[in-house]
């Protein structure tokens, strides 16, 4: 019998008791208000036979009871909590029926799910841990990202393959709205919303993205201007966004400033460019001086070369290292250049500009003699001198041209007045009477020839210096003139010659007054003025030299009553062979040289020569020379 | 008396000076051809006056100066050359002369008016 059959059975049965006592026993307390369904066989049986009946019934419920109804319970109870409240509980055995068997069964089950409870538990707290700790990691991690997205003055934003917003950081939406004037959200679609009003940069971000999403990567520079911000560069870079199988599934956008590099790169740039530039300019220079014929070379603020070319090598005969130990005095220093030598080295000590075309050095061991030119400029930065270029010419072969031209000149000259000497002493001590005494016409032919004899003597003189002016041998020697002695030295120099014509020749000049120029040049000019006055003024006449100053200037003037000079002929008094026709008629010496030369060493003398003449009346030089010449 | 030593290479011209001078009383000229005979000269006699050409044979003018420069000459020297450059008249300057007279430029007695200034108080004579 299984266990469903026996409760049923013992229910069945149990029903049938209760119903029938319940029946009498409500029935004998309540009268008979009830009919009885089986009254007539139960008003059979006598009270005994009901109440032993009634004990064993008691007795048959208690132990039914006891060892059916109360098995299962326990066991209905340890299956409901198990269901309900997931509680494993061991239950009471009372029987070893089917029943007992089962709780022995269920107790079973109950200690193996503990006991796998205890693992699945262990096994629970150990995966929760794991998680909980990745979960806190991760969101460390991404709140650490998104910190740096929204705090970073990059703009970031990503969109879908449908363009719309997937992500921004603070910085984008701010840029957007600032150029767009639209506040962004997630999936805003950036074409038909966020930009609608913009078509041509819809277009362009269009575009862009598109190629973005098509898996593109790519960057491009963008300028974005403001009144605020001025023109902005920025360097744009997309970037497509995969799934897991690499399928695109969105892009993303970062805009990045780059207008402090790109301006420092293009400083870079042009600095690179500039310095290139430099280099260049400079290799060219050095290229250019390395390659000069002039000897060049560069020094520090002592004299001391840091550079010099090979021309320089090449004139001084020394090898580079010696070169560029040898400083320019020592260099150039010799007995014969003693004073060039103190002077150049004042002038580097001075940082001044320094020029000698009189050196006498010697060349490399050989000690060959060359003469020099040397001219040493300072370069001065920020008022400081830095260096010196040096620049030396070997003008040995000049000098030699120059010194055989001016010999031959001077010696030419000394050649043609040796025999004059002669001839005018002998002329002269004729005219004196000194060979006896001559006929009328005699005298006046001795005369005359004295005459020629002193033209000639002064073109010689005239010619030399020509030759010397235009050879551009003539140099300014400045020296302080006090004009006062200066000027009575020439009229006493022509004493003479105005007592043998009756003249009188006077000068005026205040005692104090100074003029620096050259002397001999200077001498040479108001000589010949002087010297043409007392010539072309006829006997008894008078001659006057004045000098004054007149703003900063020295003005002398050489006066006669002499013949003058044709208005005609004015123009080309001081052309070359010029004589005018009046006094050639008169007075036979005379070359034309006298006032070419005149006007050439007062343009030399940094002057100026102007005259006023009338025929017959008399001829005013005047000479302006600064007061000071340099 | 006046004893003036004369170096001049050309003896005509010397001559012709030596003539002309002599004319003024109480001159007497000694007239030498070249450098050395003058030097000697002036180591042998005494002189007031020593009038010198540049461009003479064996010993030149210049050579005569720094000698006597070196030897602390203090007898006037008046330089009477045909050569008429700056750079000559500065060397004799540097090398003691007192003067410098291009003898082309002169007559003989504007060389003597000359050579006056450097002869003393009666030494300087008067034309005969």
């Amino acid at each position: 019998m299984n266990l469903q059959t026996k409760l049923t059975a013992i229910t069945l049965m149990l029903g049938g008791i209760f119903v029938l006592a319940g029946n009498s026993m409500v029935r004998a307390s309540l009268g008979d208000q009830f009919p009885s369904i089986s009254e007539g066989t139960l008003t059979s049986l006598s009270p005994g036979v009901i109440a032993a009946v009634g004990i064993a019934l008691l007795a048959l419920y208690a132990l039914t009871t006891l060892l059916c109804i109360r098995p299962v319970h326990k066991l209905a109870q340890g299956i409901k909590a198990q269901l309900t409240d997931h509680q494993y509980r061991h239950i009471d055995v009372y029987t070893s029926d089917e029943a007992g068997q089962i709780a022995k069964a269920y107790n079973r089950i109950v200690d193996e799910v503990t006991e796998l409870r205890v693992q699945v538990n262990g096994f629970d707290d150990d995966l929760r841990q794991a998680v909980i700790s990745k979960t806190e990691e991760l969101e460390a991690e991404n709140s650490k990202v998104r910190g740096i997205i929204e705090n970073t003055t990059d703009w970031i934003a990503a969109i879908d393959l449908d363009f719309r917003f997937i992500a921004f950081n603070r910085a984008y939406a701010h840029q957007f709205k600032r150029l767009y004037a639209k506040t962004l959200a997630v999936s805003m679609h950036l074409l038909d919303d966020a930009l609608s009003h913009f078509p041509e940069e819809r277009l362009k971000q269009r575009e862009l993205w598109a190629r973005a999403l098509a898996g593109e990567e790519f960057t491009i520079t963008q300028e974005l201007g403001s009144e605020e911000m001025g023109q902005r560069i920025y360097e744009v870079s997309f970037h497509p966004i995969r799934d897991e199988h690499s399928k695109p599934m969105g892009a993303s956008q970062l805009w990045r400033d780059v207008t402090e590099r790109k301006k420092a790169e293009n400083d870079l740039l042009r600095a690179k460019q500039r310095i290139e530039q430099e280099v260049e300019n400079v290799r060219k220079f050095e290229l250019a001086v390395a390659a000069s014929t002039d000897s060049i070379a560069i020094t520090d603020d002592t004299g001391k070369p840091m550079y010099v070319n090979a021309a320089w090598l090449q004139i001084t005969g020394l090898a580079q290292t010696d070169a560029l130990h040898t400083t320019i005095p020592s260099l150039l220093s010799s007995e014969a250049n003693l004073k060039i030598i103190s002077d150049l080295t004042s002038a580097i000590a001075a940082h001044a500009h320094f020029h000698s075309d009189d050196l006498s050095c010697t060349r490399g061991i050989e000690k060959t003699q060359f003469f020099a030119e040397i001219t040493l400029y300072p370069i001065v930065k920020e008022n400081m001198p830095t260096l010196f270029v040096a620049i030396l010419h070997d003008i040995t072969q000049r000098k030699r041209v120059e010194r055989a031209q001016s010999e031959f000149v001077s010696l030419a000259s000394h050649q043609l007045r040796t025999p004059l000497t002669a001839i005018r002493l002998v002329i002269g001590a004729l005219q004196r009477g000194e060979a006896g005494q001559l006929t009328p016409d005699g005298s006046e032919l001795v005369k005359r020839s004295m005459e020629y004899i002193v033209n000639m003597a002064e073109t010689i003189h005239t010619m030399l210096n020509i030759s010397r002016l235009e050879a551009g041998k003539l140099t300014i020697k400045p020296a302080d003139i006090l004009l006062l002695p200066f000027l009575q030295q020439i009229v006493s120099d022509y004493k003479l010659e105005t007592e043998r014509r009756k003249q009188t020749l006077s000068l005026e000049c205040p005692d104090t007054l100074t003029i620096r120029s050259d002397t001999p040049l200077l001498k040479e000019v108001i000589g010949n003025l002087v010297n043409n006055a007392i010539k072309y003024t006829p006997e008894g006449g008078t001659i006057g030299v004045t000098a004054r100053t007149d703003n900063q200037r020295i003005i002398m003037t050489v006066r006669d009553s002499g013949y003058g000079i044709p208005v005609s002929e004015q123009p080309k008094i001081f052309t070359k062979f010029f004589r005018a026709e009046n006094v050639v008629k008169r007075e036979t010496s005379g070359t034309g040289l006298g006032l070419y030369l005149v006007k050439s060493l007062v343009d030399f003398l940094h002057g100026t020569i102007s005259f006023t003449s009338l025929e017959n009346e008399g001829t005013t030089f005047t000479i302006s020379l600064p007061l000071t010449i340099l | 008396m006046t004893h003036i030593l004369l170096a001049e290479d050309e003896t005509f011209i010397g001559t012709l000076y030596k003539s002309h001078l002599e004319k003024h009383e109480g001159v007497k000229v000694k007239l030498v051809g070249n450098g050395k005979q003058a030097l000697q000269a002036i180591d042998n006699e005494t002189f007031d006056l020593i009038i010198l050409d540049l461009i003479m044979p064996t010993v030149d003018g210049y050579e005569v100066l720094a000698q006597l420069k070196r030897k602390e000459n203090k007898i006037p020297v008046i330089v009477m050359s045909n050569l008429s450059l700056d750079i000559d008249k500065a060397e004799c300057e540097r090398l003691g002369a007192v003067d410098y007279i291009v003898k082309a430029d002169n007559d003989a007695p504007d060389i003597w008016e000359k050579l006056t200034q450097y002869l003393s108080g009666d030494k300087a004579g008067n034309t005969k």
